[in-house]
């Protein structure tokens, strides 16, 4: 019965061809497909701009659980906006509003998904992020800045053979 | 001899399922690998200063710029007012992005992100930009908004034959303004009509070295004025991406159409002789 040995042997064989040929593939079908265009969804009756929680109007309503230097440091902030200042506002001479304000976000978003790095490209004054999924450790030195430096692991939460989750 | 008919079942349901596996896959190894962090070569003649449109030529009037002569005019007129220290026309100075063809200069490191439908360029220079060069074979859109980096269409190629790609061919058009080729300020036509063609691709003989081949072609030049930029790649593999905050580092600002200069003591200074100063009407008079 030597042909179900030469069967057995051409199967394994075909597979470590598949698995040869796609060494260097980039199976975008692993991850979800964020591709295109993506805006925030207003949420009926809160008016006005997003806030951090977009649940809620700007200001009080977010319930912010600041400490009570933070709350008045608010409180200074908008009482400047209600006499026509811009408070604690940097957005307004084209600084980026960072993180985590970036992600509400104010212009359009896009995702750019690559095994080592998810790209967020977002086009509002200075807000694109690099997420680094190639499973670094956080660097000793860094310079600061307004977005921060991001980590990310991707996720099969629901265990189908699929990342769901960053 | 019957067990043949059942290998080759075995041999081509694995292909199949190779075709099936492999349908969204992206082959990185049919790309060049342009991964990592690129800063600019400096050319001869460059002399360790800012770069040129082309690195191989001293700056200024040193580009040798095929401009016509009313351009000429105008890039002559803006090397005066520079040497006379007025800032020039150089839109970053008021945080305007730089747009194509000078940010391929590589005034700060560049990133090139590919994948099948998109080649990206991210580049942290002024504005922070994510150049998008479209590489799924779509026509030129009826309607574009104009943009500093324009609209970019490209095509891989595999000009060698090895069945791998290995030049990018890039045309860029549907333009806003201003724009100037470098820091020198020369000039682009004010319509805005450029037309730029690149070849971007890795150095045969050193895989850490990129070559961009570029080609303007505008109504302020007498011909297309074409130049090679190189970028190499750093040896970190996990480099940093600095950041750039226009509003931070520069010492100019505009105020409508004008531009004005920010002293050390935060004082607007004049760029220009005889330039009018902002309206301060809204503030109180001070003595």
């Amino acid at each position: 019965m030597p042909c179900p040995r030469l069967i057995a042997a051409t199967a394994v064989a075909s597979g470590l061809l598949l698995l040869v040929g796609n060494a260097n593939a980039f199976d975008q079908s692993r991850y979800p497909d964020w591709t295109g265009a993506w805006r925030r969804i207003p949420v009926p009756g809160v008016a006005g701009q997003p806030g951090y929680d977009q649940t809620k109007r700007l200001g009080p309503a977010q319930q912010a659980p600041l400490t009570p230097e933070a709350e008045a440091v608010m409180k200074t902030s908008m009482e400047d906006q209600a006499k026509g200042g811009q408070g604690n506002y940097p957005t307004y001479i084209c600084l980026s509003p960072g993180m985590p304000r970036i992600m509400t976000p104010y212009g359009a978003m896009e995702f750019v998904i690559t095994p080592d790095t998810t790209h967020v490209f977002i086009e509002h004054v200075h807000d694109s992020r690099r997420i680094y999924t190639d499973g670094r450790d956080w660097p000793k030195d860094l310079k600061l800045t307004l977005q921060g430096y991001s980590i990310g692991k991707w996720l099969d939460t629901d265990s189908d053979g699929r990342f769901d989750t960053l | 001899m019957r067990h043949q008919g059942t290998i080759a079942r075995i041999m081509l349901t694995a292909a199949l399922c190779a075709f099936s596996a492999g349908a969204q896959a992206f082959d990185d190894a049919q790309y060049p690998d342009l991964r990592g962090q690129w800063t600019r070569v400096d050319g001869p003649g460059s002399a360790g200063g800012e770069p040129s449109f082309d690195p191989s030529k001293p700056p200024g009037r040193g580009q040798q710029a095929p401009l016509t002569p009313e351009y000429q005019a105008i890039f002559e007129a803006n090397l005066r007012e520079q040497e006379a220290g007025v800032p020039g026309i150089w839109p970053g100075r008021t945080c305007l992005p730089p747009g194509l063809p000078a940010q391929m200069a590589a005034y700060r490191p560049l990133e090139f992100v590919v994948l099948p439908d998109v080649t990206y360029v991210r580049v942290d220079y002024v504005r922070e930009t994510r150049r998008r060069i479209f590489t799924d074979g779509r026509a030129w859109p009826e309607e574009v908004e104009d943009g500093f980096d324009g609209y970019s269409i490209g095509k891989w190629k595999d000009e060698d034959g090895d069945g791998k790609y290995d030049v990018l061919e890039v045309e860029t058009r549907h333009f806003k303004g201003p724009r100037n080729f470098d820091l020198s300020g020369i000039p682009l036509h004010e319509d805005n009509e450029t037309v730029i063609k690149e070849r971007i691709f890795l150095d045969k003989a050193d895989r850490n070295i990129l070559h961009d081949e570029m080609t303007v072609m505008d109504h302020a030049l007498t011909r297309p004025w074409t130049v090679m930029k190189t970028y190499r790649r750093s040896a970190d593999a996990r480099p940093q991406w600095e950041e750039y905050l226009c509003v931070w580092e520069s010492k100019t600002v505009r105020i409508g159409d004008e531009t004005y200069l920010l002293d050390k003591e935060g004082f607007l200074r004049p760029t220009k002789t005889g330039q009018a100063p902002p309206s301060v009407q809204y503030f109180p008079a001070t003595k």
